[in-house]
């Protein structure tokens, strides 16, 4: 008997709080399902468009044909036809990010490392300055360098281009870096140096090696945000040479081709091939996560 | 301070006015003090009392406002740490987490150039001497708390630096483990007959560990002797509450004739020895310093001249085994804390006995202060 009431107290107390947390959790899984909803819906119907048979984009689709999928191949392996161009655009895009990424990465990890380490006159000022194109519309500093770039006849297209998409992936890295700057504690590098580290020395030797993940990470988003840029390179970019956003436009100006919702499906699944590698290599949760623990 | 020629050769770290300012405050002020060759020095205060800052100074960590650091007689003030030749263990270990413990332990040996197999072999001596044979190849996370201490505690030594310089090692183990870790770094430095710089908050670590003991106050030095004299005869009130359980009263002394008597500030009076005079006149206020431990109840045996001796009424013992310790009513309304070790396992007295008490004269000191 004693037992049975020493079993029925912690019950009676349990059942208020869960019901409680019940419906606390209904409406946090609601609201995260209408956030997921919201997010990948355009997704899923850019999706479902591909295949339709129509030659429009149409939701629903009508019917279920590859054919626009043939005619992305088509498109890539340069066929005579409607879309000139795709294939040179991707490889256009891809080097102009890489080239951004990495200009962006090694300049970030510097400005990085001098914000988190040094006090110096104007840190603040550069600091934000740096952070600008986050807030600043992609719309002006498109239009300012373009204007700025002419009038002095600076550079030649594609360093106009490149300078561009630096100013914009820059402050990914810088943060992305600045952030994993700030997860270990200083005295690890205080500790090299009591052990005969010079500054470059252990800079190398042990901040480096810890602030990889957050490298990476920024590495990426600058290479992502390179690639999808739309606002900068509409201003930069000239008939010869266009990134595929650029490349996307023009080809929805002149109407809604479903060939577009192929080639979003294609994308997507080189961004999620992107990821899945860097997965088995370095594991997406230390690049995204803290560094180390 | 001190008398008698002192060969230069035999000083380890040697600060000369030392001053490091934060602002307009002064974290570090005009700080001298010589640390002797072998010898285990304690850097002892309260938190903000600016020990830290002045091991970050030995060390290079921070650089000084004014004054000079000598490590081996060499000015070394404007030499980087890198170059300083130190050994340091932080608070929180700094270990290198992307590193085993042998890469640990073997980065300073790396960076003074000692050659492949004399660090391999080195590493393992390391090992062996802080009992973490077989470790080498795991990563610090993998390791206990005391186990990382042992790793930073090797990596520091393995270089074998000029001086060891200690943050607060050990404050973040658990109380058992502390006290096994003390006695453990005690035997090593011993053993390695190398110099120890150590800071930490906690009064009984240092007294524990330390040959001598610099107590440091709003980045002055106030008191620097070996344990036993800090314990026995505080500088002042904010040493002699610092250090230990103590009875404080005010008051101040007065000559009677032949015999010296202590006035306390509510008005009882005790005979107490004459040399409480060198430290302070009459009617100058002076803290009487009597440790729990020295003030006797029912004392057995011959009492000496000089000593307090008084009646009292035990409002409160508490038992904790080994020793009780009572909270005693003096004649005059005087409180006083004593503590009795219980020799037969029992307290000898329970709360409301009548006793006499007595403190012997070797066992009263003072202390200036208000």
């Amino acid at each position: 008997m004693a037992v049975a009431t020493d079993l029925s107290l912690p019950r009676a107390r349990v059942g208020p709080r869960r019901r409680r947390l019940d419906v606390a959790g209904v409406g946090l899984w609601s609201f995260a399902g209408l956030v997921f909803a919201f997010l990948f819906a355009p997704i899923l119907i850019i999706f479902l468009t591909s295949f339709t048979a129509s030659r429009t984009v149409e939701f629903p689709p009508h019917g279920f044909s590859l054919i626009w999928y043939g005619r992305l191949v088509d498109a890539l392996r340069n066929a005579p036809g409607l879309h000139p161009g795709l294939a040179r655009s991707i490889w256009f895009s891809t080097n102009l990010g890489v080239m951004a990424s990495v200009i962006s990465t090694i300049s970030g990890v510097l400005a990085a490392y001098a914000f988190h380490k040094f006090v110096f006159r104007g840190k603040e000022v550069f600091q934000n300055l740096f952070m600008l194109p986050l807030i600043f519309p992609s719309l002006v500093i498109g239009v300012g360098l373009l204007l700025t770039f002419s009038e002095y006849r600076l550079f030649d297209r594609f360093t106009r281009l490149l300078i561009g998409h630096v100013v914009v992936t820059l402050p990914f890295v810088i943060l992305s870096v600045g952030a994993s700057l700030r997860v270990y504690e200083e005295d690890i590098e205080e500790a090299a140096q009591t052990l005969g580290a010079n500054a470059l020395q252990t800079f190398w030797h042990i901040t480096l090696p810890l602030i990889r993940p957050g490298i990476l990470a920024g590495a990426i988003f600058a290479l992502l945000t390179s690639f999808t840029n739309f606002t900068v390179s509409f201003f930069l970019s000239v008939n010869a040479a266009k990134p595929v956003p650029i490349w996307i436009y023009e080809l929805i100006l002149n109407g809604n081709d479903p060939i577009l919702a192929a080639l979003s499906v294609f994308l997507i699944a080189m961004a999620i091939g992107v990821l899945v590698i860097l997965e088995r290599l370095i594991g997406i949760r230390r690049i995204v996560g803290t560094s180390g623990s | 301070m001190e008398t008698g020629v002192r060969i230069v050769g035999n000083l380890a770290v040697q600060l000369v006015n030392l001053t490091k300012r934060y602002g307009r405050a002064a974290a570090v002020d005009a700080v001298s003090l010589e640390v002797l060759r072998g010898e285990f020095f304690s850097l002892l205060g309260p938190s903000g009392c600016g020990k830290t800052t002045t091991l970050r100074l030995i060390a290079g960590l921070a650089e000084p406002d004014a004054g000079a650091v000598k490590i081996l007689g060499d000015d070394v003030t404007d030499v980087p740490t890198n170059r300083r030749n130190i050994g340091m263990v932080f608070q929180n270990y700094a270990l290198f987490p992307h590193m085993t413990v042998s890469e640990n332990i073997s980065f300073g040996l790396r960076m003074h150039k000692v050659g492949r197999s004399e660090a391999a072999d080195r590493v393992a001596n390391v090992l062996d001497l802080v009992r973490l044979r077989g470790t080498g190849d795991r990563l610090p996370r993998q390791l206990s708390g005391g186990q990382q201490q042992r790793v930073a505690l090797a990596r520091a030594i393995v270089i074998e630096p000029k001086v060891l310089l200690l943050d607060e090692p050990l404050s973040n183990l658990d109380a058992k483990l502390r006290k096994e870790m003390q006695l453990e770094l005690r035997a090593l430095q011993r053993r390695l007959g190398i110099t120890a710089v150590y800071v930490t908050h906690d009064q009984e670590e240092a007294l524990t560990l330390s040959d001598r003991i610099a107590i440091m106050e709003n980045g002055r030095i106030t008191q620097c002797a070996d344990p036993n004299d800090i314990y026995r005869r505080p500088a002042n009130r904010f040493v002699a509450e610092f250090i230990g359980r103590v009875n404080l009263i005010r008051g101040s002394l007065e000559q009677r004739g032949a015999t010296s008597v202590y006035r306390t500030e509510h008005g009882a009076v005790f005979a107490v020895p004459r040399s409480l005079f060198q430290l302070a006149d009459s009617q100058e206020t002076l803290h009487l310093v009597l440790r729990p431990e020295s003030v006797q109840l029912d004392p057995r045996g011959s009492l000496r001249e000089g000593g307090i001796r008084t009646r009292g009424r035990i409002l409160q013992a508490i038992y904790s085994g080994s020793v009780t310790s009572y909270e005693l009513e003096v004649d005059g309304g005087l409180r006083l804390r004593a503590e009795e070790q219980n020799t037969l396992g029992t307290s000898r007295h329970r709360e409301g006995d009548e006793v006499e008490v007595y403190v012997d004269p070797a066992a009263i000191s003072g202390a200036l202060g208000d």
